[in-house]
């Protein structure tokens, strides 16, 4: 899906976590810049309820 | 940076926030100095960390307990993560630019937790937190002391709110009941895991903090690295110096058909 949709996996991942309602902040660990820039990048990145209806779909 | 009001503490907090487990253990003093500057730069002003995090104390235990010699971990410091942070706030100057968050790791008596953030606080060379958290329920900690102990260390000024991680909904909403029966401060905050791969807390745990208006702050929004998919069901192929491999008791949260399946 992440391939399709041309976002790398961690960085939608990142963005599923940002997108429920009720979460105020996402959390991450880094070990280097990078890992925080790409958490940077996820909450630039516009999710799109048609993802989540998606993900919802695998099992 | 985008933020969001946390809960009902009068605190807004960015999107993003910065876990700091990392510091002393994974990562040694200048690349945590790095990280921080880094993330302040770009908005990035949340940063948690808890007693419990850091060097020396967990190597130790895992050589003993698992017979693995944990070379990540870079600094034999005890209560390392805290102590890096409290040495970068004293070269920046910069506490009051920060959120910050620690947490007690079990003993809610209000004795206990008293003298635990004062020990937390002089390590991070301030005189407050922002959110102090319980780290994990307690079943030995009655929950109506719990409160009171969080309640006192509020009215002290030592923390601006008080909060809990990893509790499960009924804890929660025991510890909500428990502080408003008392007429005390209640819970503000709360820490659960939420990714991809553990989606648990969507059907009872964020309903009751939209109803409470609870802040939560999600940690692990990569399963512990597991949505990378580097990490196969294999658990003796773990690559090296991964989490997993670190703390192989991680795996047993994400190691599902389903989970795989997905990544």
């Amino acid at each position: 899906m992440a391939k399709r949709i041309g976002v790398p996996a961690e960085r939608l991942a990142m963005a599923f976590a940002l997108f429920h309602p009720a979460v105020t902040t996402v959390l991450v660990g880094a070990r280097t810049t990078a890992h925080l820039n790409n958490a940077l990048q996820a909450s630039q990145l516009e999710f799109r309820p048609e993802w989540l209806d998606e993900i919802n779909n695998w099992n | 940076m985008q933020t969001r009001a946390l809960g009902r503490t009068g605190l807004s907090a960015p999107r993003i926030g910065l876990g700091c487990v990392t510091f002393g253990r994974e990562i040694d003093e200048d690349a945590s100095f790095a990280i921080m500057d880094y993330a302040v730069e770009h908005g990035v002003t949340l940063f948690d960390t808890a007693e419990a995090y850091g060097g020396g104390q967990a190597r130790e235990y895992r050589k003993s307990a698992l017979g693995m010699d944990d070379t990540r971990e870079v600094s034999g410091e005890l209560h390392s993560s805290e102590k890096v942070i409290g040495r970068w706030l004293r070269a920046r100057g910069c506490r009051t630019n920060i959120t910050l968050v620690t947490k007690v790791t079990t003993n809610y008596t209000r004795g206990h937790v008293r003298e635990a953030l004062d020990a937390s606080l002089e390590r991070l060379e301030t005189d407050f937190v922002d959110v102090y958290l319980f780290h994990q329920f307690d079943a030995k900690s009655p929950v109506d002391e719990a409160v009171a102990a969080l309640d006192e260390m509020v009215a002290s000024g030592k923390a601006r709110a008080g909060g809990v991680s990893n509790y499960n909904s009924q804890q929660l909403h025991a510890a909500l009941d428990a502080s408003r029966r008392l007429g005390l401060r209640r819970v503000e905050v709360t820490q659960p895991p939420y990714s991809l791969a553990a989606r648990e807390i969507e059907s009872d745990l964020l309903p009751l903090c939209e109803r409470e208006q609870i802040g939560v702050l999600g940690y692990s929004p990569l399963g512990a690295g597991f949505l990378t998919g580097k990490y196969t069901p294999d658990r003796n192929a773990f690559p090296k110096g991964s989490r997993f491999e670190v703390i192989p008791g991680h795996a047993d949260v994400y190691f599902s058909e389903r989970n795989f399946r997905m990544v």
